[in-house]
């Protein structure tokens, strides 16, 4: 390889985008060239400074509220998603089947036609029948009779899925009972994140602070757990919370909660809190949090290692 | 004497055979409507969607919007993912194009890229880096910011496609080749693009 021909191929060489034989034959170049050593050592001096451009890390706080902001946008999506679907079975999409269905029954489909309208007319004036386009929606026409006690009557059976809304402040009995629910079971972690914004501010109560607790322990969303963590800081000195905010130290998966419970375990740190601290310092694979403990342990003026 | 590479430049080490395949089986699962499964890709992979974004755009707010925008454009895409690449490289390729329109619109607005954009304000690049040789040489380090400012600005002249040619390869560390297939062109073309942008930056920086 000419002079000329490793000129060109530096760059790349340092970048590590040549081949087995590119980097070889460079290599045995600059070897015998102190010309083309020199100029390779220039540019990797070069692209070294480069470097002196700071580079930018996240903080575990910022990727918290990016996920917590992301899980909140894909839970309104998916409720509009949702709710798009459900026009498939809008009840006026249903009586369109139907009539394209019975489309060579003409009987039948006006006899359907006028229970429409019978139904319609039926609502209208206080009846409690369900086909009420707007308050319920079916969600299944389980069968489609005709005629079955003659006469040209049509019999259908459907289900249909009503929403309901309950109303009334966060200590009514019924509402509670619902957001502890909610914040529990309910499999949507934008509905949990909503429920648990309105149950920290009742963490007082021993209910509401089990349920905190509950989902700091089991909720498999980050963002939730981190909301729930949240609405438990006055009751850092709590025993129960304590123990909760050791069990996040020690065992949560997400960093940003461990830190966090590492600055609620702080607000009044306790001797018995520094084995924890050496253990996690030691153990931990991440260095902010680990970074975080061992200014902890140096705050208690406790020894970073444990011995 | 071997030569080596440069020092500093991370490689992307290829995942293990069973990182991979657990990534298929989520990636199957979020395709089926599995959202414990998605929340699980976007817990592996937005680390580093977010620090591609903070770092291309200097700006936290902006780099939220990136990875908010991206997320939900992969979540929204994920049906049309056939595994022909990598996932990452799919996700990449989303970030990187959103991360382009920004700095197109913002090469427009011409703005001043020394300083970081943050929740609490702008704030000089270099005091909001945690320095790691903080008991450093004053004078080493007063150099140092110097160089650190003259750099962002060099970079800042770059063309957009340049920018990001360049962060992709000399600070993230990936191939050429996964560059291209990224940015939806060849290797070839990126490997003449991170010759213009490196081109420019000498010149800048003599």
């Amino acid at each position: 390889m000419s002079c000329e021909q490793v000129r060109t191929q530096i760059n790349w060489y340092l970048y590590n985008e040549l081949n087995e034989p590119e980097r070889t034959a460079v290599e045995d170049h600059v070897e015998s060239c102190p010309t083309c050593a020199a100029e390779l050592e220039k540019e990797r001096a070069f692209l070294a400074q480069l470097r002196a451009r700071p580079e930018l890390e996240p903080s575990v706080a910022l990727v918290a509220e990016c996920r917590h902001d992301l899980m909140r946008s894909l839970y309104r999506e998916e409720r509009q998603r949702q709710q798009g679907a459900i026009v498939v079975f809008h009840p006026l999409e249903v009586w369109r089947r139907l009539w394209s269905w019975m489309g060579l029954q003409p009987v039948a489909a006006l006899a359907v036609l006028a229970m429409g309208f019978l139904g319609g007319w039926y609502v209208r004036n206080g009846g409690t029948h369900p086909l009420n386009p707007g308050e319920a929606q079916i969600a299944n026409i389980s069968g489609v009779n005709l005629d079955p006690q003659g006469g040209g009557q049509v019999q259908i059976s459907f289900d249909e899925v009503r929403r309901q809304t309950l109303s009334g402040k966060p200590q009514d009995p019924r509402i509670q009972n619902f957001l502890i629910f909610a914040a529990k079971s309910y499999g949507n972690p934008g509905v949990r994140l909503d429920t648990i914004e309105i149950l920290k501010e009742r963490a007082s109560e021993r209910d509401i602070r089990d349920t905190l607790l509950y989902v700091v322990d089991n909720d498999k969303n980050a963002g939730v757990r981190l909301k729930a963590l949240e609405g438990l800081k006055q009751y850092a000195q709590d025993g129960e919370v304590r123990q909760a905010l050791i069990r996040v130290l020690t065992n949560d998966d997400n960093p940003g909660m461990r830190v966090q419970a590492i600055d609620l375990l702080m607000v009044s740190h306790t001797n018995d809190l520094i084995g924890v601290l050496q253990d996690v310092a030691q153990k931990e694979n991440n260095n902010y949090v680990r970074m975080r403990c061992q200014t902890a342990l140096r705050d208690m003026n406790a020894s970073v290692e444990s011995f | 004497m071997r030569a080596q590479t440069l020092p500093g430049i991370a490689g992307v080490t290829n995942k293990p055979a069973s990182a991979v395949s657990h990534d298929v089986a989520l990636i199957q699962a979020a395709q089926q409507g599995d959202h414990d499964a998605f929340e699980q890709l976007v817990r592996t992979y937005d680390h580093s969607v977010l620090r591609l974004a903070l770092n291309l755009l200097r700006s936290e707010e902006d780099a939220r919007d990136a990875y908010q925008e991206a997320f939900l454009k992969a979540y929204r895409n994920l049906a049309s993912f056939r595994f022909e690449c990598s996932f990452h490289t799919w996700l990449y390729r989303i970030v990187t194009n959103i991360c382009l329109d920004h700095l197109r619109r913002r090469s427009v607005r011409k703005e001043d890229s020394a300083v970081l954009e943050t929740a609490d304000g702008r704030r000089d690049l270099f005091d909001a880096v945690e320095d790691q040789r903080s008991e450093a040489d004053p004078e080493r380090e007063l150099l140092r910011r110097e160089l650190g400012h003259r750099i962002e600005e060099a970079l800042s002249k770059l063309g957009p496609r340049e920018r990001m040619v360049f962060e992709l390869k000399h600070f993230q560390g990936l191939r050429l080749r996964v560059i291209g297939e990224m940015l939806s062109t060849s290797e070839e073309t990126a490997k003449n693009c991170l010759y213009r942008a490196t081109q420019k930056l000498r010149a800048a920086l003599a």
